[in-house]
């Protein structure tokens, strides 16, 4: 409920961000009092830039600030292949390691029953539009999508229901490998994470 | 400070800052409870991922007097169900079971009964074979729920007088969960739904897990009737739409 004092509503708004509590939040307040006005306008301004200028991209639903993102727009990009995450953190995250260059999709969420979120909740509809190339749409059709959802029960649920929809599409789908990180111990590894591993062990 | 261990699954898991988790559990020795996970994103070692719906666990925690949220201190997975999670369905129906058990246990509330026959029901779907059955499998779960909360619907008789239902009797069934109602017992302009015999032959089949005959199985019409009053039983202790309702409408399980 927005009230008449400004320190207030301040704290209350700074304290809807994820990870914010109200006793960050008002040492977030009074930082932003004690600083300059020109901070205060450049926060200010900021904050209204992106919810303005940044939007999804119309062909992968990543975050842009054009019609198309700048992996879409990359003609160096492979086409072909396309890794389906949760989010936008996720698809950094796998384009940090620099191994993966085809494109993404971003699903922005994954389907949690017990939450309530279904597939209509999420880009997926996007993602079957690129499975059939129109006119607006890239001209190489897609031969691979790659699931990379975590290895979550909301994350398979996720990864099965889109396996449903692609494979009568004659496109090949794959699911990243799961298992015992690289440098991790085996005796410290959690009995399902090593039980996955044993089950999903690959030829040498 | 207590320092407690307990069989338990997880009911839910909520984000909680940066870094911690807030878990509701449901303990076979201690009911449903809620801990908060501390540094659980980050910390493998001490929660792996047993930290998600549809796993057993032994959970370690700690209790503080006049503190509402325990502190779990460790987890280990003693069942996970990869029958489950490799299907959809599986994982819907799941979902639900879950869903219900926590939306009718009550924190402080005896629940090893409800702890085991959710152990069932998870054992039962990671099995192969068990979409063939689903529908008796659900039904026969949500029964027994309803049993063991003391609001299962009267099939044995009528739920005011107990007087025993004959061959042929025309049955009538409560609108708000009671079950069988007889018509010496129906109030005056009391709304009731008239139960075929198949339905009521199904619904005693669904809790008591006999065979049920192919046929009774296969009458659409009686299999909707017995839904409608299992489903206005658990209206009575439930008090919202359950979310995962939604994902079994969509695969068309519901």
């Amino acid at each position: 409920m927005k009230t008449r004092d400004p320190i207030t509503n301040l704290i209350n708004a700074l304290s809807k961000f994820p990870g914010i509590g109200e006793r960050t939040a008002t040492r977030l307040a009074f930082f932003v009092l004690k600083e300059p006005v020109e901070f205060a306008n450049e926060l200010a301004s900021a904050l209204i830039e992106v919810k303005e200028k940044v939007g999804l991209c119309q062909r992968c639903c990543n975050l842009t600030e054009g019609d198309l993102c700048a992996i879409c727009r990359d003609t160096r990009r492979d086409p072909t292949t396309i890794c389906v995450v949760e989010s936008t953190p996720d698809l950094r995250a796998i384009e940090g390691t620099g191994d993966f260059r085809g494109t993404y999709h971003v699903l922005h969420g994954v389907i949690s029953p017990l939450e309530g979120v279904g597939p209509d909740d999420l880009h997926v509809r996007e993602l079957l539009d690129r499975m059939r190339p129109g006119p607006d749409q890239q001209a190489t059709p897609v031969t691979e999508v790659i699931v990379a959802t975590s290895p979550s029960v909301d994350g398979e649920a996720t990864a099965l229901y889109l396996l449903r929809l692609l494979r009568p599409l004659g496109v090949r789908v794959s699911r990243i490998a799961s298992g015992v990180p690289i440098g991790g111990e085996l005796e410290y590894t959690d009995r399902v994470t090593l039980s996955r591993a044993i089950a999903q062990r690959r030829d040498m | 400070m207590k320092h407690l261990q307990t069989r338990a699954f997880v009911l839910r898991t909520v984000d909680y800052g940066e870094r911690d988790t807030i878990v509701t559990l449901l303990g076979r020795d201690c009911g449903r409870f809620s801990a908060i996970a501390r540094s659980a994103k980050t910390s493998r070692r001490r929660f792996g991922g047993g930290l998600q719906p549809l796993r057993c666990l032994q959970a370690s925690y700690t209790t503080r007097p006049q503190r509402e949220l325990a502190t779990l201190t460790e987890v280990k997975v003693v069942v996970d169900y990869p029958g489950i999670e490799t299907d959809l369905e599986k994982i819907a129906l799941a979902c639900y079971a879950t869903e219900l058990v926590r939306e009718v246990c009550r924190e402080g509330d005896e629940a090893s009964a409800t702890f085991d026959l959710l152990e069932d029901f998870y054992g039962h779907l990671s099995r192969e074979s068990a979409l063939a059955q689903a529908e008796v499998t659900l039904r026969h779960f949500e029964l027994r729920l309803l049993e063991i909360h003391g609001a299962a619907p009267s099939l044995a008789g009528c739920a005011r007088c107990g007087l025993s239902t004959q061959a042929g009797d025309k049955y009538m069934c409560s609108r708000v969960g009671d079950g069988l109602i007889c018509s010496g017992c129906r109030h005056q302009g009391e709304a009731v739904g008239v139960l075929e015999p198949n339905a009521l032959y199904l619904l005693r089949g669904y809790l008591t897990l006999e065979p049920l005959a192919a046929a009774l199985l296969a009458d659409a019409s009686a299999r909707m009737q017995a839904r409608r009053v299992i489903e206005a039983s658990l209206a009575q202790i439930i008090e919202r739409e359950l979310r995962s309702r939604a994902m079994l409408t969509t695969l068309g399980l519901a």
